[in-house]
This record gives C-alpha cells, structure tokens and sequence, in this order.
C-alpha cells in the first residue's frame, strides 16, 4: 500500500486541472462542396474553365467565407475540381487542386482549417496525388484509416466526433463504398455530438447519385447527429422516415447547379415514400445558389445550422443571406447514479471495503449505456481505513469509466465522514472543482484485480463548476447541457470543525447555485440522506429524526424544500437506507413537495423500514406520500435527458439472499441474473404532473401554452386523458397504498406529424411488494416488477388539419400513433396488450373497447382506446413495405358506357406465414399516364395509393374494389407496392 | 361406395379448380321483360394489370324471338362478327363488340376462354383478364336488365392461376354443360344407391 503526499507536483496537476477546466461557449464550422468547372461540352460557359476545372464562382464563395468570424473549421466533402473527367492526368490534377488550395487561401489565411474528402471527380486521378496536394489539418489529432489513410479519417473537436468518409475505394467508375468496420469504431466512441461527411447523399430525390448502400443505418445506429454531403449541386436539408439524424446536402461550392425539383414522371425521379426534403434551395441558371452552411454548437446542446448564400455570385466582395435556419433540439443524452458500495470484511478479496466487485459491473452498465457521467451519493466505502487506503479504492475502481471517457461524480456518506476523509476525497476526486477527470493520484494496485490501467488521457464534463466556500469540491456544483447538478456534503469538514447536518449556510448556498442556473434548465440535488429516509430515522438536516428540534429543523427544511420546489427540482437523490423507494415528500409548511428517491443498495447491506409498531409512532410519515418501493436487490439507475424532459430507468437484480447478506458472497449472482429494469418514470419542465391514487381517475388535460412559452416550433396542441381508472393495488412493505405520478410533456412536431409529441409517463402500475403468499410460513419478501401494459384509458390529440386531406382523414391509417422502439411513428393501438385493432371514423364513446381508435373531425381530434405509456403524436402510420409477403392481384378492368370508367378490384393476399396486421396503404406506383385512380384514398407524392383498415391472417385474402378514369382508353397497367401502416 | 365417392369428387374437381384446356360456359338470357324493344348488346374482354396473353371467343350465339340488326361497332382486339365466332383478345385496355339487337325472349350464347393465362398460367402476372357482357337500350348508354351500376349483366374473371371466377346478374344464368350434366346425374344415381344400401343396413 502505498501513502497518499500531496506533493507540489500533485497542487501543479489540480491547478493545471482547474486551468482545463471545460468552457462549453457555442462554437461553430462551415460546410460546402463541389466547386468543380462545367465541362466544354456543357454549353454553361460561366461555370467552364477549362485550364484547372474550377468554376470561377468557388473563389468568391471562398472569399465570403473567410469573412465568417468566429469558424474553427471549414468541412469541404468533395469535387474540388473537374479531375479526370473527362481526361485530366494526374499532374493536371495536382495543378488543380493546388490552383483550388490558392483560391481557398483566403479561408486558410483566416487561420481557419479545412478538412476534405475526395468526390467522384476527385477520386479518378491517383489517390497518392490527393494526398500529397490536400493537407489535413492537424488541429486536432487524427485518426487515420488505415485502411484509406489520408481519405478516410476522424477527429475530435470540443468533444464532438467529425468522420470524414472515402465512398470511392474502387475508384471514381465503381460502385460506391466505405469502411465500415473504420466507420462504426469511430462512431462506438464518447462525444457530445457526432457529424460525418462525406460527398454523395443518403437520400434524395434524383435516382443513380446515392451514396453507398448500408451507409445511414450504420450512421443511424452509431448515433449521428447530422451527414454532410453535395454531388447533387443544390442545397437540401432532407429526413427520412425511420432514421434519426438529418442530411445536408451542401453541393453549393460553385459548381453548376441541376434542377432537381423533381416530381414523379420524371426519368429521374426516385421514389421514397419515407423523404421528406424540408428545405431545398438551388437550380439551373439563374435560380443557382452559391454559398456554405454554418454549424453552430450550442451550450445547452442544441445545434444550430444556417444555409448562407452569396447575394453576387459573381463578386468577390459578395454580401451573404441567411437562409433555412434551424435549430435541432439537444441530443437525448444520459447520467447514471449509483449508491453505497460500503463492504466490511471481504474473506474472498473480492471487496476491499468497497463493493469493487459490484462496482466493476456497474461500471460495464455504465458503458454499455453510453453515459456521460456517473454519480455516487455516498458511502464510497465501509471505512476510510489507514491512510484513507479505501477511500483511494474508491478512486481507483472509477478508472474504467474514465478510460470509456465517462467522469465520476461522488459525494461522501457517514461511512467516510471525517475531516481526513473530506482531505483525502479532495485530492482523489479533482473533478469535483475542476471538471476534468481521470487524475487518480494513487492508484491502488494491492487488490486481487491488480494494476489498473490508465488508457485515457484526462478529459473535461460540464462547466460552471462551483463550491461552498469550506467544502470544497464536498459540496458542488456543475452545469452539463441544460441541467445544472448540485451535490450536497453534510459532513465533518476538512478543516476539522463539526458539521453534522445541513445548515443555513449549506441551504442558502443550494438555493443560489439553484436559481442561478441557465433558464429552462433542469436541476437535480443529491445528498448521502434523505430528505426522509426509509430505514434510518436521521436525515439531512437532523441526525435523530426529521421531526427533532423542529424549531430549527423545519424551517430549515420548509427553505430547503422550498428551493427545491422552486427551481424546478423534481428529484431529490440519495441513498444510506439501502433500498429502492421513491415517495413525495412535503415541507414540514405543507407549502413545497419534492420526490424523495433512495438509490437501491450497491453493496452487501439491504434495510428494511422499520417495523409496523414503530412506523407509526413516526410522525413524519404522514408527510410521505409512497410511490414506489422494491427491497433486497442490487441497483443503478440511468437518467435520460432529452431537452425538457427526464426519463428515469431503475435496474436491479435480487441480491440473492433476502436480507443483508452473507459478506463473505458475492452481492450479484452475475453469472446467472442479469440487471433488468425494474421501473420507469419521468416528467417534463413543459408539463404537468397529475397525483393519480389507487381508485382515481386519470383525467386530465394538458396543452403546449406553457411549452411554446420557451420553445418554438409547437403546432398547439392539446391532450386529454378522456377516461381510465387507476386500478393498482400496489403497496409498499408497511401495507401503504402506492400513487401515481403521472406526468406530461411536449416536444414540438417533427417531420411527417400533424401534432405535437405528447410524453406520458407514470401510467403504469407501481413497482410494489407482493403479499400474495403472505400466508405460506415459508413466506419471504417479494417484490412485483410492473409490466409494460398500464390500465386502459383513452387518449386524445388535437390535430393540425392543414396538410390532411379528406381520404387521409377517413382511410384508417393516419391517427394517434406511438413511437415504436426503432424509432417510427406506429399505430398507438399497435402497443396495446390484448384488444382487437378497430378504425372508427368519429368520436370516442365509452361503448368503445381496448383496440378502438378513432379521428373526430368536428373536434380535430385523434384518439385511442389504450393501455401502455410513451410517446403520442398525431401522425401517418409508418410505412414497411410488406410487398415480398402479399401478393396483389388484379382482376380484368371491364369498361362502362354508364359510367365511362374502367373497373375491376385488386386482392391482396398474405403469402407469409404470419398474420399480418393493418391498416394497409396500397401504392400505384407507375400508373400508366393519363389514367387517374378514382377509388385512391390519396394522392401522396404523386402516387395514389388506397387504404384498408382490416387485417391479414396466413393465406387470407382482402380485395378492394379499383374505378380508373382513362379518357384514351390506355392500357392500364402499374407497380403496387402494399404497406403495412403502424 | 368407393365408387361414389370418386365420382363426386371428380365433379368437384371439374367445377371449382383450374384447367388447362380452354374454358367453355353457356349462357342463357332471359330477354322476355325488354322483348320488342331495340337496343344493343355489348361483349368485352379487358386485361388487368400486366396480364397474360389470352382470349374469349363467342360461339354458337342464338336467340328466341330477337334479330341482330346493323353491323357491330369493334374497338382494340376482335375479330369475327355474329352470329358467328367473335374473338377478343386482350392486347388492348379495351377489345369490345357492340351489336345492335332487336330484344326477344331471349339469347343463349356459349363463351370461350383461352390462350397461355388459361393454359399454362406463369403465375407472375399482376392480373387476369374479365369477360364481360352487357345490355343496353337504343340510346346505347341506357343499361337494360341489370341493377349493376356498371350496366354489367354478367361477367367472368379469368384469375392469374388460370380459374375462373363467374357472375351472374338477374336475367342471366349458367346452361349446365354436357360434361357437368353427366357427372351431376352420376353423382345423384349414386346418391340413391347409397341410400338405398344405407336402408338395408339399418
């Protein structure tokens, strides 16, 4: 064992640390590509030039650029010049792209960088050519692809990840590709955010100019937040359905623009029903667009983008409009939170007085989450132990987190309380003032599990960091996007002087940290105790009871509270009974109510509440109202933060042994019982929460007013919960009846919905102890994990009837949808437990069953006959096509002199051999020209398609009826293609 | 017994499956409510969606009381006339044959379906073909004898598996075949004799 000195190397290293420590200021890059010359044979005179193959428009978009202020860095993804086509060499080409480098030079003489990627008018010349006349800038380091070194790299700049992708590894006259193994490595990594760029689109609408094939599910999978790319010269910001990020296509550099407002019919046009271009700008001749888009990085997470285009494209000292600014919400990103990981004895090594074998699996938790940050509340070890020995421990069992660049964030507990355990925690734990992590001073290598290793240099999470004056870095502060995060110590300085409980110094010193946060910000509190605890009488402000000395504790706690409330506190943390609890608790004032949740127990101890006698001769229990109580296992738990919203994930697994357990035993039968998720919960800053007990109603209402009050782009929407009970039986180990919290929040309408997001959390029953074999004398302790299905009840959502048209209206595929777990908008019924799918074209009346879902026009109103939580929008069904397994057959098409139509009916059939479910959308895809669909539910980009609400079990058979209007007699033939719309 | 069985399956068979020799259905016409009257008659055999080559032939058209009158009027795929053989194909959106006809009692004409989607169907055709048989008054857009809104008395829909689907409106109906006619009548002999054993062996 080696001795702690804090040597002056080690006060260097801290004040080093606090010099690094992050500032999250909003920073900002430039993106544009394809500024290669028409060709001769182009008849476009003013983009042709003929000696380098760079359209004389490049450098007056350069020009402009190195005007920008404020840019770290330009991406530029490909078709710098004309290249090989039709027949550059390879030292006209480098002459090329060094006259390029010269007319970018103004950017560069800017001292802003630019990194590159080769288009396809790059890649027929050598790639050793490209090499050694394009510079990648080493700013940041670079991680090379072996593979395609030069041409396909990454970097990391102010924690986000930018790859850079080669889609020409067989030349500019082969098939597009890329490296995926490269690709899916780099986007395995840790960033606040991700870009990838490279130069031919995922998606849009001119057919034979995509990109490689597998490219955006490995993008959408590895958490991309926005793909750069041109080679179609315009500029396009497009979605697609079922994916996760955007693409911007930025093909703007000068180079001659297609007219790509492409409409089915033409030869060109490439159907997706699932793309939707949301901003297009750019065209032949006069109509072409000329500049770059500017990325901004905001600190709250947000990211801003803005198209800038040249007002005189043929100026070099062209002014600059801004145009299709946007703003994408911050990225959902996640914490984890863990609790005392106390061990006494340990015969078998495998927990020095600390949990190491509990904290090695969590930490595997952690990562496989992908959190940002872990936070500890106490009781890091049973001891400090000689020479704070555990306590370094602690510290060194954090450094698989800090090696998957994920900061620890801790606080003490009674079990290291001393003044030399607040020195000690100072020195191990720099993070907790500085931000920047991974500088363990002492590693300690005297354990069964060796020397850790350290393969990760430090790194900075969040700013603002903040501390009370004479508990330093023991009780903080920090800002990560938009949350702020206040740890609170209530312990034995580190100057020796006693400090047993909260004081008004403490609280005042929360209550600032609290109202000075970022506005529409969240805020979450930890502490080691309770505001009540669960098993211990002690808590924060008192070391007896809640309710002792009340003329000094309760006002302090009434302030306490009060800022809690006050400031948007919904969670209150802690741990110390070793138990999952979570209940209301209310000032002793009445006056605020915060929920109280206690972190499960990450060690070989596992409390019970006290007994029933005892209970109730405590008089702070009435303050309490139970939500939630799960005994005897091990727990960690994952806050996701998705921009007003926070959702909570509570995972666990039985400790094994019902009680405290043998200290000799592993905690976690690893090998055999996985972590599960034992419950969820969440609220908004921009909804409401509803108090729903056992026997009440779940009625409410709730609209987006309060939530276009801080965020725009709200359609208005309003929500009803028109009718349900909560009929839960649940109770806590005391027999007291548990409540729900159920909670609302809104996320403006994104693509494709014609209403905003509704979240609904807390619908589901609560995890709750199981009496149902109380009578057995064998009886032990058993909790009741909650199922998915909650109570049914039925939903409503206004809607935007603006973009619907009649057919969309009555066709059974457009309603109340849910967000299925890949991330499409689904037929909300779809997630129902039981039921039978049913469309009903107006109101919801309560003879309606679970399955029922209905559009109100009169009211402009979806809703749903339910029974699960989650996401709600009013939206078109997602659209899998199911073609391969129905098959769709025509009759002939008998014509009528009565009517002068063609008729005849088209029958689908289920060739598979599962039942499939409806409703189903039915396109015409290539319907001969001049023939118009009469029966078509709708028309939808250009294509008629028509609806069935109905359902397909194996070798079943639907058939609609099909009337053609064709004046010229024309023979009618076309492409169906059937959907599956959920 | 065994016997019985076989036969009836065999009529079973016959009626309801696919074949691959050409498709003949009688039909019969019941004019007798428009009797006097001028008028039209229409045959059609339209093709769906990429469907197979085929062809309907009209044979042995006669009637009880009526005359053809005028030339008929052809539109796409047809060639012959009535009382004789008329083919339509179904190459075209629309292979019509449009006949002026002075109304009797009635009509009775045999129809043929025929061609690959009949004989070897390829089983990758978006569609079949339909026949379809119409009747109209002088105003040649006034449909007679039928509640279809169509103005359609009677249609066959030759499937993409080589089936034929057939329907017929109130004042048409199915002649029974020589072929099914035979089986029917074998079918119910057999039906007495089971009974009649049956009745022995109580």
């Amino acid at each position: 064992m080696r001795r702690i000195r804090f040597t002056t190397a080690a006060s260097l290293v801290l004040t080093l640390a606090l010099a690094l420590s992050a500032s999250a200021a909003p920073w900002k890059f430039a993106v544009l590509c394809d500024s290669r010359a028409s060709y001769s044979t182009d008849g476009l005179p003013a983009y042709y030039d003929a000696t380098y193959g760079i359209s004389p428009y490049f450098q007056n978009v350069a020009s402009a650029l190195s005007r920008e202020t404020g840019l770290d860095f330009v991406l530029y993804p490909g078709d710098l010049a004309r290249g090989k086509k039709p027949a550059l060499n390879d030292t006209q080409f480098a002459a090329a792209l060094d006259q390029w480098n010269l007319q970018m030079k103004p950017v560069t003489d800017a001292g802003i960088p630019v990194y590159f990627v080769r288009g396809n008018h790059d890649a027929g010349n050598l790639a050793a050519t490209w090499n050694s006349h394009i510079t990648i800038p080493a700013v940041n380091p670079i991680i090379q692809d072996s593979a395609q070194s030069g041409l396909t790299y990454s970097f990391t700049h102010k924690g986000s990840l930018f790859v850079g992708l080669d889609e020409y590894p067989n030349g500019a006259a082969g098939a597009t590709g890329y490296d995926g193994s490269f690709l899916k490595a780099q986007l395995a990594k840790q960033a606040q955010h991700k870009f990838v760029f490279a130069h031919q689109p995922l998606w849009n609408l001119k057919s034979g100019e995509l990109g490689p094939a597998g490219l955006a599910d490995d993008l959408n999978s590895g958490g991309t937040d926005l793909y750069f790319s041109g080679h179609v010269h315009s500029y396009q910001r497009i979605t697609e359905k079922g994916y996760n990020f955007q693409e911007l296509i930025i093909g703007t550099g000068g180079a001659p623009q297609d007219n790509p407002t492409l409409v089915p019919g033409d030869p060109n046009y490439l159907a997706d029903p699932n793309l939707k271009v949301v901003s297009y700008a750019g065209g032949a001749g006069g109509n072409a667009r000329f500049g770059y888009a500017v990325i901004t990085v905001n600190d709250d997470g947000t990211i801003s983008s803005e198209m800038k285009f040249l007002d005189a494209p043929a100026s070099a000292a062209s002014t600059v409009s801004s145009y299709d600014s946007f703003k994408m919400p911050a990225k959902p990103w996640k914490f984890g939170v863990m609790s005392d990981t106390q061990w006494p004895t340990s015969p078998d090594g495998k927990n020095p007085n600390v949990a190491v074998n509990v904290i090695r699996h969590l930490n595997q938790k952690f990562i496989d989450q992908g959190v940002k940050f872990v936070v500890q509340v106490g009781d890091l070890t049973d001891a400090v132990g000689t020479n704070n020995i555990n306590l370094d421990v602690r510290a060194t069992f954090s450094q698989d987190l800090y090696n998957s660049g994920i900061g620890f964030y801790p606080l003490r507990g009674n079990h290291e309380s001393s003044a030399a355990g607040a020195i000690r925690f100072q020195q191990i734990f720099p993070q907790t003032q500085s931000g920047v992590n991974n500088q363990t001073p002492n590693m300690v290598s005297a354990t069964m599990y060796g020397s850790q290793t350290n393969s990760n240099g430090t790194f900075s999470v969040g700013n603002n960091y903040a501390t009370e004056t004479g508990l330093e870095g023991l009780t903080y502060s920090f800002d990560y996007n938009n949350s702020r995060f206040v740890f609170l110590d209530q312990f034995t300085l580190p100057s020796g002087t006693s400090h047993a409980n909260l004081n008004s110094t403490d609280v005042a010193w929360v209550g600032t940290q609290l109202s000075t946060r970022p506005a529409n910000s969240h805020a979450f509190v930890f502490g080691h105790k309770g505001l009540i605890t669960e098993n211990h009488n002690d808590n924060l402000f008192n070391s007896t009871n809640p309710d002792t000395a009340t003329g000094t504790t309760w006002p302090l706690t009434n302030t306490f509270m009060s800022y809690l409330q006050n400031n948007g506190v919904r969670y209150y943390m802690g741990g110390h009974d070793h138990m999952h609890n979570r209940a209301l608790v209310t000032s002793p004032d009445g006056l605020s109510r915060v929920q109280n949740i206690i972190g499960a127990s990450d060690s070989y101890k596992f409390y019970i509440p006290p007994t029933m006698a005892a209970f109730n001769t405590q008089s702070w229990r009435s303050r309490e109202t139970p939500i939630a109580q799960e005994l005897f296992t091990v727990g960690y738990y994952i806050y996701t933060v998705d921009g007003p919203k926070v959702t909570v994930e509570h995972y666990a697994m039985p400790n094994g042994c019902n009680g405290d357990c043998d200290q000799t035993i592993d905690v976690i039968p690893y090998d055999t019982v996985p972590f599960t998720r034992h419950e969820s919960y969440g609220y908004s800053l921009n909804g409401k929460e509803v108090l729903v007990p056992q026997g009440g109603s779940y009625a409410l209402t709730d609209t987006t007013a309060k939530a276009a009050a801080s965020e725009s782009g709200y359609l208005g929407t309003t929500a009803a919960v028109l009718s349900g009970i909560n009929g839960s039986s649940g109770k806590d180990y005391n027999n007291r009846a548990l409540t729900k919290t159920v909670n609302t929040g809104w996320t403006p309408a994104e693509n494709g919905l014609t209403s905003d997001i509704l979240t609904l959390w807390g619908m589901t029953n609560s995890l709750a102890t199981d009496f149902t074999d109380l009578s057995n004398p064998n009886y032990h302790y058993k909790y009741v994990v909650p199922g998915e299905q909650t109570d049914t009840y039925v939903l409503s959502l206004t809607y935007d009837p603006r973009t619907l048209t009649a057919s969309q209206l009555q066709g059974g595929e457009f309603g109340l949808a849910t967000r299925s777990r890949d991330g499409r908008w689904i037929n909300a019924v779809a997630k129902n437990g039981g039921g039978v799918i049913r469309f009903v074209q107006g109101p919801w009346n309560a003879g309606y069953a679970l399955g029922s879902y209905g559009i109100d026009p009169a009211t402009g109103s979806a809703w749903a006959v339910i029974n699960h939580g989650g996401d709600f929008a009013v939206a078109p069904f997602a659209l899998t096509d199911i073609s391969s397994s129905v098959k769709a057959k025509t009759s002939g098409f008998l014509y009528s002199r009565v009517t002068n139509k063609f008729s005849g009916t088209l029958t689908l059939t289920n060739s598979g051999a599962t039942a499939l479910s409806g409703p189903f959308v039915v396109w015409f895809n290539n319907l001969t020209a001049g023939v118009t669909l009469d029966t078509a539910s709708g028309i939808y980009n250009g294509y008629p398609h028509a609806d069935l609400a109905a359902a397909l079990d194996p070798g079943q058979s639907l058939t609609l009826p099909l009337t053609f209007t064709n004046p010229a007699k024309a023979l009618i033939t076309f492409t169906p293609v059937t959907y599956q719309a959920q | 017994m065994k016997l019985l069985i076989a036969l009836f399956a065999l009529m079973l068979l016959t009626v309801g499956s696919a074949s691959a020799a050409p498709q003949t259905h009688q039909v019969y016409v019941n004019t007798s409510a428009v009797a006097g009257q001028s008028g039209y008659l229409e045959f059609q055999f339209n093709p769906g969606n990429n469907a197979q080559s085929a062809f309907a032939q009209l044979l042995s058209f006669e009637t009880s009381g009526g005359s053809l009158t005028g030339a008929p009027a052809t539109a796409g795929d047809v060639t012959g006339a009535l009382p004789g053989t008329v083919t339509l194909g179904n190459s075209f959106s629309w292979n019509d044959y449009f006949q002026g006809f002075n109304f009797g009692n009635s009509i009775h004409f045999t129809f043929l379906l025929d061609g690959p989607a009949v004989s070897s169907p390829n089983g990758t055709a978006g569609g079949g073909s339909d026949f379809g048989f119409s009747m109209f008054a002088a105003d040649q857009f006034t449909p007679l004898l039928t509640n279809n809104p169509s103005g359609l008395a009677m249609t066959a829909a030759l499937r993409t598996d080589g089936s034929t689907a057939l329907n017929y409106g109130p004042s048409t109906s199915p002649v029974p075949e020589p072929s099914t006619v035979l089986l029917l009548g074998l079918g119910m002999a057999g039906a007495a004799l089971w009974r009649k054993k049956s009745n022995r062996n109580p």
